[in-house]
């Protein structure tokens, strides 16, 4: 649990509707039914908002509010009054007091979260996770383009994976998917050439909206468009992609953007030794992407006991600079933590290495039961 | 004296059921005699400054436990206790009287509000002294659900 909301307010029916406002969202929601509780509960629970009523018996919210602001342990907690006290002299006394908002009742549950929500930054519930999410696990993508052949380009793209699509025409029908959904999507992709630059004010809604906040939104356009990839970037979209689409690149980017963990697709631990596979599409992209994992991959395998690693480059077709740097990068670790290894490679990328001065003295084997056994002796 | 009284207690009813209840609440002629005996719950401000005076809001249990259950969305066959009932009253008067403190304040007349108090009963009047305002609106909420609003304004020193 994240983030504290503490209401003070002598009615349990508007504490209990805050509570409920804040229900979809990952934080604790606090109570006090008046000025003297509700200081007892922020010294105690330091919490990160309040929202105070003004009439209250016992204290009222003018002398809670004074006190708190005269406290040095409490008065930098931001503070939003909800009050009945509606009128032109409160709203002068209040802002005198100090206070960051205020709230007229009636008021919608809504209002209330996008206040708070400009203030502390509130996440939806299952968007905090305790594990980074891998590249196979599910995932939804809500994709805003006129264009319904786009959507369908990009779920056709994503067949094979755990990933959803859902394809949205207009910006208004996106923002009524995200708010009446239970679920946020994990990634939106928005059209920058929607008519009247709705794709750039649905950037903006998403951003204002407390559920979608978070949410990574990147911005689709053809690859000349460059004037509306520039202010996409300036605003904030999580980045482009570009027309016609690369499913690879999609995929790359969006892997990147929720940190998604990908070291399962290249590093294995069998038989007692770490196996990392290089893939037949190898490229720098690939090898930075196994770069990041090999140190955290390496120190879990000496913890599990493992003293063993197998580099497996045979369905690699030849041996380019990344190449050459990453098996580098492989052996000099094995050689920081005393781990015996082999290389498993084919003619071509065998005899390809030989021509390079950092690689000419590599030995490579022809399978993994070879290198297994090798190891052994 | 304020002139529209009536037409300000009707907006702030109106806003309050729109706003919190996303209800409906439409101004219906006052009947001769509106305290009856099923109007069993009344809910009231009171409101002090320039202005005195106090609101009440009249129901019957029936529609103020219903108004409760709506006002916290609460599941179909959840239980709702007295308690329960009476705070949500008291709030919904305390909004209501909120509501038409601001539009008092903008023409310059300040006040303080009451803590929301509530009574309970069948065979209970309210009189005022003759001097009083006092002005009632009534209200129809679906098609079977009335709520009875009285404002009294104790007359401003000075004024006749």
């Amino acid at each position: 649990m994240g983030l504290k909301i503490l209401t003070i307010d002598d009615s349990r029916t508007i504490r209990l509707i805050v509570g409920k406002a804040f229900k979809p969202f990952d934080c604790e929601v606090l109570e006090a039914q008046n000025g003297v509780e509700g200081l007892a509960v922020a010294a105690k629970e330091k919490p990160d908002i309040i929202i105070l009523d003004i009439t209250m018996p016992i204290m009222d919210g003018y002398e809670t509010l004074t006190k708190l602001k005269s406290d040095p342990e409490l008065k930098s907690i931001p503070v939003i009054m909800l009050t009945a006290e509606a009128g032109r002299e409160n709203v002068m006394r209040i802002a005198k007091l100090g206070v960051r908002d205020y709230l007229i009742k009636p008021f919608k549950e809504e209002l209330v979260v996008e206040r708070v929500s400009r203030i502390i930054d509130l996440k939806p519930k299952g968007q905090v996770q305790t594990k980074a999410k891998r590249f196979d696990d599910p995932l939804s993508i809500l994709v805003v383009d006129d264009k319904p052949a786009i959507a369908e380009q990009i779920r056709s793209g994503l067949r094979e994976s755990a990933w959803t699509v859902v394809g949205r025409a207009q910006s208004g029908e996106a923002i009524d998917y995200c708010n009446n959904n239970p679920t946020v999507p994990d990634v939106i992709l928005v059209s920058l050439s929607l008519p009247d630059n709705a794709g750039f004010t649905l950037f903006q809604m998403l951003r204002a909206n407390a559920k979608t906040k978070s949410v990574p939104v990147f911005g689709m356009c053809v690859k000349t468009a460059a004037e509306e990839q520039t202010r996409a970037q300036q605003i904030g979209f999580a980045g482009i992609v570009t027309k016609p689409i690369d499913m690879e690149d999609v995929k790359a980017k969006i892997s990147r953007a929720l940190n998604l963990d990908t070291s399962y697709k290249y590093f294995q631990q069998t038989n007692g030794v770490l196996r990392v596979n290089l893939p037949a599409g190898f490229s720098p992209t690939v090898a930075n992407e196994i770069s990041v994992h090999l140190r955290p991959q390496f120190s879990e395998a000496v913890d599990a006991g493992l003293g063993k690693v197998v580099l497996d480059m045979s369905q690699v077709r030849t041996a380019d600079i990344s190449l050459v740097k990453l098996g580098l990068e492989v052996l000099g670790l094995c050689a920081e933590l005393s781990l015996k290894n082999r290389i498993i490679g084919s003619e071509i990328v065998s005899q390809e290495c030989k021509n390079y001065e950092e690689t000419k003295d590599w030995r490579f084997v022809s399978s993994f039961e070879e290198a297994v056994a090798t190891l052994s002796n | 004296m304020i002139d529209d009284l009536e037409l300000l207690l009707r907006r702030s009813v109106e806003e309050v059921f729109g706003t919190m209840l996303k209800k409906v609440a439409r101004p219906v002629a006052v009947p001769s005699s509106f305290v009856n005996h099923s109007l069993d719950v009344a809910s009231s401000v009171g409101f002090i400054g320039e202005l005195t005076g106090v609101i009440y809001v009249f129901s019957t249990s029936g529609f103020a436990h219903r108004l409760t259950h709506q006002i916290l969305d609460l599941p179909e066959g959840e239980e709702v206790s007295p308690e329960m009932v009476n705070d949500a009253m008291g709030e919904v008067a305390n909004m209501i009287v909120g509501n038409l403190k601001a539009s008092l304040s903008d023409r310059g007349i300040s006040c303080v509000l009451t803590i929301p108090s509530i009574v309970r009963g069948s065979h209970f009047a309210i009189e005022t002294v003759s001097s009083a305002t006092r002005r009632v609106v009534c209200f129809r909420c679906g098609d079977q659900d009335t709520l009875v609003t009285e404002i009294m304004i104790k007359p401003i020193e000075g004024n006749d």
